[in-house]
């Protein structure tokens, strides 16, 4: 037996211990990473919220850890506690974004005695695990960060973490979701191989390699070249995890149905076009909207001209993205008499990204598109009249397709162009639904679950070797 | 094959011999125009997205044949605001004073209103100036204008007929020109199809003086 390492991350030092463990049938721990006064050892008084009893604000995140350790350790198998480094520290955020967390495995480890598959690396926590013991006495196995500055006026102002247990959050960003969303990457739920530049680590492939494919290449990131895997690392929506247990269980979570805006004239448009589905308004459903496209001649921030209105009457309105909110286009159209409304990328990439945004008073359903795709559909709106174009486009699903899997039934792994250090190959599509807990952002109607059928969290960690 | 309509045999009723066409378009695929002799010129300011292009049936078919097989011109001759000055121009051809153009147009249904003039040049000529003011050599006392604008533009495809008369003589260029004063407050789309130019027998033009024209309301045909 040959016994490798790779450390991955130092470990604090000094780190104040605070062992939790876990009722389950994996006991996980928490070491809490925070200096005295701040973090977890934040003295603030707060008053009990949905569940959480505690007193200080410190108190209430470290119960907020216990629930999602709780969770966690209750669905995997394990003799071996596992140990979490963690950190509530300022991280990256503006006012209309931020990082919530980050978390990965602090070691790394191959060809231990008992691996199932040998030469391949596996997080430090799995590989305890298959072990039969740990690996690396008194050192965590997942380093952990979140952030402590989230929902002041200069970190997503207005949706700090909700630190209930019970998932009413509202607009806050719910705590105990996150701390499950990291745990899982902790755990196994991310790859060692760097999508960005294709490079193995230490030459070897990781145990996430081999269940990583890629439908263009029909490879796995194992048989690839180190070029080919840092093409498929922005193959949007065309690589997909074929482990089976992830793969059987999928119908019972996925929703049958995949939204796409399908070009049903001219002739030589005619094909499925991916789409970003929109956070309001009507969902993308079977039959979707069928019309003639029709562009408009300003940015939609403001009530349509005359000229405008006429032109989205009764059609589907094409609206560039910029300027303002998705949501300010999306009415405007709609109060014009659009059917429906497609957001036209202003940037380059692929897959489309959602459109965000909330109103409640939006009826027709819209969607975005990428900038090349708007690009090519453009050239068939150049000879349109006021109230015409040649462009007729159904704005519906794929019925045969489950949503965010191949037309195979198998994940959608998130790999956009241009890559995202940090989100992808190590995350599910965006295109999931229901909404998934290991999508690269947090949906607001994630429940609790890491497993079928609200969740593949457990499932592809159990395609790993849990 | 194609019918003149009954509307337009009945104007040749009056002792004019029916003779074949010596010219005809169907626009079919307009990319062979220019080989056959034609000039498309867009004039408009500032340049727009398009000039003249084949027709398309995602706003209205053709008066006959496939459904795109007709020629059109949008707003979008022009940029936005701007002036269109949007000419198709036939080849040289031979005229008499019997001759007559015929050909098939019409807009879309909006209050955008289009406007197409039919102008002649006797010469050979594809002289239209140089700004969207301009008509170049189709100005002169050759001309023979045909103003198709506003609510009169016909919503559905109509016969335009034109004869030339005294000033039919000798060779020539026909142009018909697309004209919007400012594309934000007017133009849409309008389509012209199955033109002819016949040249009958000229011995009994009595009753057909310079300049006569006459739009006549047909009937949409089924198309072949």
């Amino acid at each position: 037996m040959k016994l490798n390492k790779l450390l991955l991350g130092a470990a604090l030092t000094g780190a104040m211990a605070l062992p939790i463990a876990a009722n389950a049938a994996a006991t996980i721990v928490i070491v809490n990473g925070n200096a005295p006064g701040v973090g977890f050892n934040d003295a603030t008084p707060v008053a009990p919220v949905g569940g959480n009893v505690g007193t200080t604000l410190g108190q209430q995140r470290l119960i907020a850890f216990q629930e999602a350790a709780n969770i966690w350790g209750a669905t995997l198998n394990s003799n071996v506690t596992i140990s979490v480094l963690a950190t509530m520290e300022p991280l990256t955020c503006t006012s209309s974004s931020a990082v919530l967390g980050s978390a990965g495995p602090l070691s790394v480890w191959r060809d231990f005695a008992g691996v199932p598959m040998p030469a391949h690396w596996y997080h430090g926590a799995i590989a305890d695990k298959l072990f039969g013991a740990d690996l690396d006495p008194g050192q965590p196995d997942i380093r952990a960060r979140f952030n402590s500055n989230l929902g002041q006026p200069n970190c997503l102002a207005g949706s700090p973490f909700y630190l209930g247990l019970d998932t009413n959050h509202g607009t806050a960003i719910d705590l105990v979701t996150v701390l499950l969303h990291e745990f899982g990457h902790g755990l196994g739920f991310s790859n060692v191989t760097n999508g960005s530049t294709g490079a193995q680590l230490a030459g070897f492939p990781s145990m996430w390699d081999p269940f990583l494919y890629d439908l263009s290449l029909n490879k796995n990131w194992e048989q690839m070249t180190q070029a080919e895997r840092q093409s498929s690392g922005i193959n949007g929506r065309k690589v997909v995890w074929t482990g089976n247990n992830v793969t059987a269980l999928t119908p019972s979570v996925l929703t049958l149905g995949t939204p796409r805006l399908a070009v049903t004239a001219p002739a030589n448009l005619l094909g499925d076009y991916l789409v970003g589905a929109a956070s309001y308004g009507p969902a993308i459903a079977a039959p979707g909207v069928s019309g003639t496209v029709m562009p408009i001649s300003t940015d939609g921030c403001a009530p349509l001209s005359a000229a405008n209105a006429l032109a989205v009457k009764n059609n589907i309105a094409l609206i560039d993205r910029g300027v303002c909110g998705f949501t300010i286009k999306v009415k405007n159209a709609q109060d014009a008499g659009a059917i429906g409304v497609i957001i036209a990328d202003n940037v380059a990439g692929t897959p489309p990204a959602g459109l965000g945004g909330a109103d409640p008073s939006i009826t027709i359903p819209s969607a975005r598109i990428t900038l090349a795709d708007a690009t090519l559909l453009r050239t068939a709106l150049k000879t349109r009249s006021r109230t015409s174009s040649a462009l007729k486009v159904n704005l519906g699903v794929n019925p045969n397709q489950l949503a965010g899997a191949d037309t195979a039934g198998r994940v959608m792994m998130f790999t956009p162009s241009p890559y995202q250090s940090g989100s992808s190959v190590s995350h599910w599509d965006t295109s999931a639904t229901r909404n998934l807990l290991m999508e690269p952002s947090i949906n607001g109607d994630l429940t609790h679950s890491v497993n079928a059928p609200e969740d593949l969290s457990k499932a592809l960690l159990t395609d790993l070797g849990w | 094959m194609k019918a003149l309509s009954i509307a337009a045999a009945l104007l040749l009723a009056s002792g004019v011999a029916q003779a074949d066409p010596i010219f005809t378009e169907d626009f079919d695929d307009i990319t062979t125009l220019a080989g056959d002799g034609w000039a498309l010129i867009n004039n408009s300011t500032a340049g727009g997205q398009t000039s003249w292009f084949q027709g398309n049936d995602g706003v209205f078919s053709a008066y006959e044949g496939s459904d795109n097989s007709y020629i059109a011109a949008n707003f979008l001759n022009a940029g936005a605001g701007g002036q269109i000055s949007n000419w198709l121009i036939t080849p040289l051809l031979t005229l008499n004073e019997a001759s007559y153009l015929t050909f098939y147009t019409r807009r879309n249904d909006s209050e955008f209103f289009d406007s197409l003039e039919v102008r002649f040049t006797t010469s050979d000529s594809i002289n239209v100036g140089s700004s969207a003011n301009d008509v170049g050599d189709f100005t002169s006392m050759g001309m023979v204008e045909v103003l198709l604008a506003g609510a009169d533009y016909p919503l559905d495809w109509v016969q335009v007929r034109v004869t030339f008369g005294d000033i039919g003589f000798g060779n020539g260029r026909i142009a018909l020109r697309y004209v919007v004063d400012n594309t934000d407050l007017n133009g849409d789309y309008i389509g012209i199809d199955s033109l002819t130019v016949g040249v009958p027998e000229p011995t009994s033009l009595a009753v057909l003086g310079l300049g006569v024209f006459g739009l006549l309301a047909a009937r949409r045909r089924a198309r072949v």
